[in-house]
């Protein structure tokens, strides 16, 4: 199954979400912000590579604390010579290897977003409870739907008591399951390693959060849930 | 998003609201608006005729993406401050549904960002 983590607006949080959920899924996380890459990296082989057909995806997933990821060169030569719809090959053949594929998108709703958002089973959206943030989010939705991919879940992340008033309303409005990551400390600890916050903090409350994403996506997967769709 | 904005005018006894309703969603959709001002809600008339738009005091019609269209109607009413609600929004099923693929190639380029240019190695 492949798990499209996208939001629209920039900087929500979406790459965390994508390397917890990865974590979680015991998957592998995909990088496919070709520009601004975000999960972490280490020295080998990145996505650019595979794209550019040097490299098979499988031998340039490199492990990330307890997860892996297939991490995104951040170099603006990369970003050109990179096209993203040879990324799906990329994604499926990663998904025949590994059960789940968790695909941090870019942001904005341009035909890179669009292209990973088609190629996934399910899409989990993440904003922060701010109106730009939502409204970007709604827009990915309604791209997301017109791509015939559902929304298993939304993720509001850095909420405040203030804005977990505001989950009845999203989850009106989404029309999907809404989880909030309200404890920021040790999302910030493992962000700062790189890591997923389960091998930096293993008893953080926010891994229920993470965890609660990861099994509605499982839900999803066992009742058909937009498997068989492509 | 479906934004509305009104305006009132009260003029002999009558009062003229006229409206913007603006569509930020990506999809097409069909809009439907009923006034909120207790009493009978008078539509325009074209030549005589109710516009189509116009049925049972309800406005309805279909509103492109990032687009808006105007609005209005009379009532005997005095105006309040929302003369206007929505009433729902939804994608209309009209069977022009565009497929995925068309979906697709209907999005813009994507461009490596401003960040990338300036500082490759930060972020």
């Amino acid at each position: 199954m492949i798990v499209a983590v996208a939001g629209g607006k920039g900087g929500v949080g979406k790459s965390t979400v994508a390397l917890n959920l990865a974590r979680e899924l015991e998957g592998v996380a995909v990088d496919a912000d070709l520009s601004t890459a975000d999960l972490p990296q280490g020295d080998g082989p990145g996505l650019h590579e595979v794209l550019a057909g040097r490299v098979d995806p499988i031998d340039a997933v490199e492990p990330v604390g307890s997860t892996r990821v297939l991490s995104c060169g951040r170099t603006l030569a990369g970003a050109r010579a990179a096209d993203v719809s040879e990324l799906i090959p990329a994604v499926r053949r990663l998904e025949r290897e590994s059960d789940h594929v968790v695909v941090d998108c870019p942001a904005g709703l341009a035909r890179d977003v669009g292209t990973v958002l088609h190629c996934a089973d399910l899409t989990v959206l993440v904003t922060t409870p701010d109106r730009s943030a939502l409204t970007d989010a709604f827009r990915t939705r309604e791209l997301a739907l017109d791509l015939e991919t559902p929304v298993a879940a939304v993720v509001l992340n850095r909420s405040s008591a203030e804005s977990e008033r505001i989950t009845d309303r999203v989850e009106a409005t989404f029309q999907a399951p809404v989880t909030v990551l309200a404890e920021r400390s040790s999302i910030e600890d493992a962000r700062r390693v790189g890591k997923p916050v389960r091998d930096v903090r293993p008893k953080a409350t926010v891994l229920e959060a993470f965890e609660r994403v990861a099994r509605t996506i499982e839900r999803c997967d066992r009742s058909g849930i937009g498997v068989g769709r492509r | 998003m479906v934004e509305l904005e009104t305006e009132t005018d009260r003029r002999d006894g009558v009062t003229l609201v006229r409206g913007l309703v603006t569509n930020t969603r990506t999809t097409r959709q069909l809009i439907r608006l009923s006034s909120r001002l207790d009493g009978p809600t008078w539509p325009p008339r074209r030549d005589g005729a109710r516009p189509a738009e116009w049925t049972d005091g309800c406005w309805e019609g279909v509103v492109e993406p990032g687009r808006r269209r105007g609005f209005g109607f009379a009532t005997p009413t005095e105006p309040t401050a929302e003369p206007v609600k929505l009433v729902t929004a939804r994608r209309p099923d009209d069977g022009e549904r565009q497929v995925p693929e068309a979906v697709l190639a209907g999005l813009e380029d994507h461009a490596p960002s401003r960040r990338t240019v300036g500082t490759p190695t930060d972020g």
